[in-house]
């Protein structure tokens, strides 16, 4: 039987995550994610739940995120959550996941369906505040919300507040979010430059 | 126009579409005697009254959670927000 060898590629087609740098803000793509969706069956939210927040080690309330040591978990809808964790150490997320939950929950494999970008630096609400209408001042650490970015569907993740976020879109929009992100933070960044002058 | 979600909290109403009254929820039983008639009268015949009305809106941009709005069309204000999933539920709808 021949082997058959596949290269893993980004979201952009390449095979390294694509990241940019303007001013202090970091963009990143975050390809080392494996994502699954994971949706409580009926009358099976509260076992979901709290194995999943066993797995985070907090509580998974309405709008929260939580990262654990290997696994991290964000709200998405009611009794549905995106579980995400190092792709290299579980590429099989959502089967692993399924073994656990079995019939509570329908589980759906994300690593393909959606990209994840990380937004750090010091002032990160400029470009946010520019992108989307999330209320910032109430977003703070460990909260998630599902909003659009220039018509765009996308999850938010506060990982601190003003400082560090994850943006998570469909995958095919990858290079329609990247333009928009790029283009805002070098645009806040150039803002931000000419008041110090 | 702001939808005070009952879990998320107040947002726009631009993350939200629009699908039409909240008398769509009671689909007749297709399996029931005079379904064709049920079924009708469900399709086209519709009351257009002027002030309050019951609608069913969908958090697309957010939770992803259908909504009953209880709205007046007269003066836009909005009376009510519930969860559709609660509405159908406490009117005996099968899980």
């Amino acid at each position: 039987m021949s082997e058959i060898r596949l290269t893993q590629i980004t979201a952009f087609g390449r095979v390294e995550a694509q990241t940019a740098s303007f001013g202090d803000v970091t963009l990143t793509e975050r390809p080392d994610l494996a994502i699954a969706s994971v949706a409580a069956r009926h009358g099976q939210e509260s076992t979901v739940r709290s194995t999943l927040e066993q797995m985070v080690g907090g509580a998974l309330e309405v709008s929260s995120f939580r990262e654990g040591n290997r696994f991290s978990a964000f709200w998405t809808g009611p009794s549905q959550w995106f579980v995400m964790a190092d792709h290299d150490d579980y590429e099989t997320l959502a089967a692993s996941l399924k073994e656990t939950l079995s019939r509570a929950a329908s589980i759906t494999e994300q690593n393909d369906g959606w990209v994840g970008f990380d937004m750090d630096g010091t002032d990160c609400d400029a470009v946010l505040e520019r992108l989307c209408n999330i209320d910032l001042s109430g977003f703070t650490s460990g909260r998630a919300q599902r909003t659009v970015i220039e018509h765009v569907s996308c999850f938010v993740l506060c990982r601190k507040q003003g400082c560090a976020y994850r943006i998570f879109c469909g995958r095919s929009y990858a290079l329609s979010l990247w333009h928009a992100l790029a283009t805002t933070v070098a645009s806040a960044t150039a803002v931000a430059k000419l008041a110090t002058h | 126009m702001l939808i005070n979600h009952p879990l998320l909290g107040p947002r726009d109403a631009q993350e939200f579409t629009y699908l039409g009254d909240a008398s769509l929820l009671n689909r007749p039983d297709g399996m029931a005697g005079g379904a064709a008639q049920a079924f009708h009268d469900y399709l086209y015949l519709r009351d257009n009254p002027t002030g309050e009305h019951r609608e069913l809106w969908y958090h697309e941009q957010g939770d992803r959670s259908w909504l009953i709005v209880t709205r007046n069309v007269s003066t836009h204000e909005i009376l009510k927000v519930e969860l559709a999933s609660d509405v159908a539920l406490s009117q005996g709808a099968k899980p």
